[in-house]
């Protein structure tokens, strides 16, 4: 039996004589309902034999297919939203959750042979809205001083698993939507007002002395009222919460959370997560406690690369007040596979302003799209989209005069994955539209060893590089090759077997720069294998690989310089970049296999780089930069210990103390992010995949912030006594002299 | 008798250079590339023919350009064009037939840095290990507004770069391994002569103390006596 949802109909095809699908529409069966969709729930034969299906979005119909193909209608159940057959002391029952509310259930428990209710009472369970539709219910009955009573566990949409029990108390609740993240990002807190307003006076250029001396005033007055609130808060003592958790209550702790504002260090931020069943969740990183969530079933996916991602940018931060922070998710729609776009407040998780429930259904399909570097007057990174015919399309559409501004320095590439052919583009007008204009191509195809592209790797776009370059051991300069264009592709293909030998495997990976298409480097590895992970930053790029030949891993280090002069101090440009720089290339065995790797990231990049691996052996592993270094010498002289850099070791040492999960084991790692703080030494780092672990690294040790056991109290008696001991000194030794003179 | 004799010298030296010169190929003879140019702006662009590179040698870096024509007047005015709309300049080369039609690799640069060079630019060209080409990069200097002479505008100085792939690098266990075993042997050496007596290596700081004992002994007990009786005597 299949049911088929265009023709709203029962396709029954009997499997012993099958002459054909013979097709039994729902109104046939005398269901009114004007329904969209039809939905198979369940088959049950145990008692009894049929079959429970959920029509549109509150009707559940409960049909008996005959021998002769025949369906006929058993029990309508209006405004059930979905059902399930329990067997209990050789009665059957319906249990069936219906709508009685919004964001309310209503529990009722039927028995089959009389289409009685059994429970004497309603029981109302709030469900929130942002779960979804029920998808599956079980249930266990029993008997308890003559009543029924029972527990219902409920899989719904998003992938939450809850248990109800005790008229209609949800007892646990998981969320394993977590368990399919597609898209993490972390947005700082806002700062909180008075702060804000602090900065706004600092800010705003045109106000001449009088109104700045008025906002200053009144800023300072509001000030000392929140400082007096404080302290007599702080005088009562803790205020004491009722610990209510309400039936059902969803956020069962949010009395106890303070409120979202910017700490000290800004260590605390906002997680937002996009999950593969189309729910975007908002956590907090201290605790990860969910702070909102929104579910737009409509959002999928793309595929790329044999991975599910959707693009999520951050449009605007939170540094800007009073605009509102603001980020998109950019994914494809369920049914049409055109873009299908969402935009939502990353802090308290509410949609901007003129967008729908179910996020924004664009009529185009996506080619390429990317957030463009530029902010507009209102803090406003806009979002390029563009299509198959090569428009360009910007979200928010009243960014599209900006960008037509900014076209003649928008360059951006698509790159075909099967036939591998990188084409770049340029945005130019053309009749009042934008369009992109092919401008070059490269071609990483070669027949013979059949390449695929499998990765593609640019730098992070908020990327601080500290220095310009390297000092090396006789205190001369190495200047590094920064090119913010720069892209790093991976192909792998296999070469044919030949009469001298088998085949094998190969990889090539192609450094491009994406204005011009000048490939500044490509080098090839024979008998190599994939996953390859790669890591690009800064000046260098770092990628690992298995070797069939000698059977292990091995990790490259590559990393560019322009040599002793810099070309250009001041700006860099494609056009006139130096086209071959200094590529150092070192490679090391690495031993263990991994899931994930990726750098860390500082806000000044002061601080040295760890490489952060995620192993498959359940931990994540932090190793220094410095350890893959390609200048690392064989043999070390004066000048390369000057510079300290390590002697060459072939193999990288993974030892346990670099292990930051300690006891606790990451399977099935799907990506590590990490975060730039306040702290110029501290780096958050979030892993998700199956599990989620956050915690903070310093790769160069705390080296910013004073530890706990600095006597403040002690150092400044000190300085003072020493002060005070002088002064008394200078003055018993002058008199002493006074005397002497008089002897 | 001379002539007969340089004749013949002459042809086996160039029999010769010619036998070594063709030792120089990578793969079966050179290659030829087409190269063709468009100054148009828009979208499809329309390509003209410029002039072809022989590739003679990979490795050695063996490349030169031949021009098809010099510039015609009506391409140096859309070039001149082009330069003051800040526009583009394109070029292409045909490398495979298919079924869908030629594929190209392509690049552009900005139109003021050929007319500013005065139609001098460096082509890298890119290829992989077999032959194949990857892609075709100009590399240019900065635009610096100046103008430049029609007559200028006319031949094209271009010299052709290969860049071909290099092979990834692989980790160097050889030569730490021939490393640690000298770094061993040396060792061994050197503990070899450690293996004197102990007295014969550090007799040097020995002999001193045992001389400052004595020194200290016989100034000791003088001294005792000399306070013995000086405090015997001073009661």
């Amino acid at each position: 039996m299949c049911l088929c949802k265009m023709t709203d109909s029962i396709q029954v095809l009997n499997l012993q004589n099958p002459k054909g699908f013979v097709a039994t529409s729902i109104q046939d069966l005398g269901v009114q309902e004007n329904s969209e969709s039809i939905y198979w729930i369940k088959s049950f034969n145990s008692n009894e034999v049929g079959e429970i299906i959920r029509v549109g979005n509150d009707m559940i119909v409960i049909v008996n297919v005959g021998t002769n193909g025949r369906v006929s209608l058993m029990k309508q159940l209006p405004k059930s939203v979905i059902a399930d057959i329990v067997n209990y002391e050789d009665k059957t029952y319906i249990v069936s959750l219906e709508q009685t509310g919004h964001e309310e259930y209503g529990v009722s428990l039927y028995d089959m042979s009389s289409w009685e209710q059994v429970l004497d009472h309603n029981h109302r369970l709030h469900y929130a809205s942002h779960h979804g539709l029920p998808e599956q219910i079980s249930c266990f009955l029993a008997h308890r001083s003559g009543k029924i009573v029972y527990k219902i566990v409920v899989l719904s949409q998003d992938y939450s698993l809850q248990l109800i029990h005790k008229t209609g108390k949800i007892a646990w609740r998981r969320d394993e939507f977590m368990a399919y993240p597609t898209a993490v990002e972390m947005v700082d807190l806002p700062v909180s007002e008075n702060q804000a307003k602090f900065e706004d006076e600092f800010g705003s250029h045109d106000d001449n002395v009088m109104t700045m001396f008025v906002k200053r005033v009144k800023t300072q007055l509001s000030q000392l009222q929140t400082f007096v609130i404080q302290q007599i808060q702080k005088l009562r003592g803790v205020k004491h919460h009722s610990v209510v958790i309400e039936e059902g209550g969803d956020d069962d702790d949010v009395d106890d959370e303070e409120d979202l504002l910017r700490d000290e260090f800004s260590l605390h931020k906002m997680i937002v997560m996009a999950t593969t069943p189309g729910k975007i969740v908002g956590m907090r990183s201290i605790n990860g406690h969910i702070a909102w969530q929104h579910f737009v079933p409509e959002l999928n996916p793309f595929d790329r690369f044999g991975k599910e991602k959707v693009i999520l940018h951050v449009q605007r931060t939170t540094a800007h007040f009073p605009h509102l922070p603001q980020c998109v998710v950019l994914g494809k729609n369920k049914v049409s596979g055109r873009a299908h776009v969402f935009a939502f407040n990353p802090i308290n998780g509410q949609r901007i302003s003129q967008m729908p429930v179910g996020g924004l259904h664009l009529p185009y399909n996506i080619v390429q799209s990317f957030l463009l570097g530029e902010w507009d007057k209102d803090f406003m990174k806009p979002l390029i989209l563009v299509d198959d015919s090569y428009s360009v399309h910007t979200f928010p559409s009243t960014a599209q005069s900006f960008v037509t501004e900014q076209s003649f320095n928008i360059y951006m590439y698509v790159s075909d994955i099967d036939n591998g052919m990188i084409s770049g583009y340029r945005i130019i007008k053309q009749q009042n539209k934008l369009v992109a204009d092919n401008v070059w191509k490269v071609n990483i195809q070669n027949q013979r060893q059949n390449l695929k592209i499998t990765s593609i790797v640019a730098k992070k776009a908020n990327e601080h590089i500290h220095s310009q370059g390297r000092v090396l051991g006789d205190r001369s300069v190495l200047y590094k090759y920064l090119n913010p264009n720069l892209i790093a592709v991976v192909t792998q293909g296999e070469e044919p077997a030949t009469s001298q030998q088998k085949a094998y495997p190969v990889i090539n990976i192609y450094l491009i720069d994406v204005i011009t298409g000048h490939i500044i480097f490509h080098d090839n590895h024979r008998k190599a294998q994939g996953p390859v992970h790669v890591i690009h930053s800064e000046n260098w790029v770092v990628y690992n690989y298995y070797n069939t030949k000698q059977r292990r891993h091995e990790m490259a280090a590559l990393e560019m310089y322009e040599g002793k002069n810099q070309s250009n101090s001041t700006v860099f440009s494609s056009f006139t970049a130096p086209h071959q720089p200094l590529v150092m290339r070192q490679s090391f065995i690495f031993p263990l296999p991994m899931y994930t790797m990726t750098t860390s990231d500082t806000e000044k990049g002061i601080t040295a780089k760890d490489i952060i691996v995620g192993l498959k052996n359940g931990g994540i592993f932090t190793l220094p930069k410095a350890f893959l270094d390609p200048r690392r010498p064989l043999a070390p002289t004066q000048e390369t210990q000057e510079e300290g850099t390590l002697p060459y070791i072939p193999e990288l040492p993974v030892h346990t103390e670099g292990m930051i999960n300690y006891n606790q084991t990451l399977y099935h790692i799907q990506g590590i992010h990490t975060s730039p703080t306040g702290l110029e030494s501290t780096c958050l780092v979030l892993s998700y995949g199956l599990d989620l672990f956050h915690t903070r690294i310093q790769p160069s040790k705390m080296f910013d912030v004073l530890k706990e056991d600095f006597e403040h109290w002690l150092i400044a008696s000190v300085v003072l006594s020493m002060l005070v001991a002088s002064f008394i000194t200078q003055k018993l030794a002058s008199r002493k002299a006074l005397n002497r003179q008089w002897k | 008798m001379a002539a007969p004799m340089k004749l013949f010298f002459v042809a086996i030296f160039t029999i010769i250079f010619g036998l070594t010169a063709s030792f120089d190929d990578e793969f079966e003879g050179s290659r030829t590339l087409t190269l063709e140019h468009s100054f148009d702006q828009g979208q499809d662009p329309v390509f003209t023919k410029r002039g072809t590179v022989v590739i003679r040698s990979v490795q050695s870096n063996k490349a030169t350009f031949s021009q098809l024509t010099s510039l015609s007047s009506e391409d140096r005015k859309l070039l001149k064009e082009s330069v003051k709309t800040d526009g583009i300049y394109r070029i292409r080369i045909p490398i495979r037939e298919t079924e869908e039609g030629t594929v190209y690799v392509s690049t552009f640069t900005k139109a003021c840095a050929i007319y500013e060079s005065g139609l001098s630019e460096i082509l890298v060209i890119s290829v992989d290990q077999s032959g194949e080409v990857l892609g075709i990069s100009i590399a240019t200097r900065y635009c610096q507004g100046i103008h430049v002479p029609s007559s200028n505008l006319s031949d094209w100085n271009t010299k052709v770069d290969i860049s071909v792939t290099v092979t990834g690098p692989a980790p160097d266990t050889q030569s730490y391994i021939e490393k640690i075993k000298r770094d061993e042997q040396e060792k061994a050496k050197g503990s070899q002569a450690d293996n004197r007596s102990f007295f014969s290596k550090y007799w040097m700081y020995i002999v001193p103390f045992v001389i400052m004992m004595f020194i200290m002994q016989s100034i000791d007990p003088q001294q005792q006596q000399g306070g013995g009786s000086g405090g015997g005597g001073g009661r």
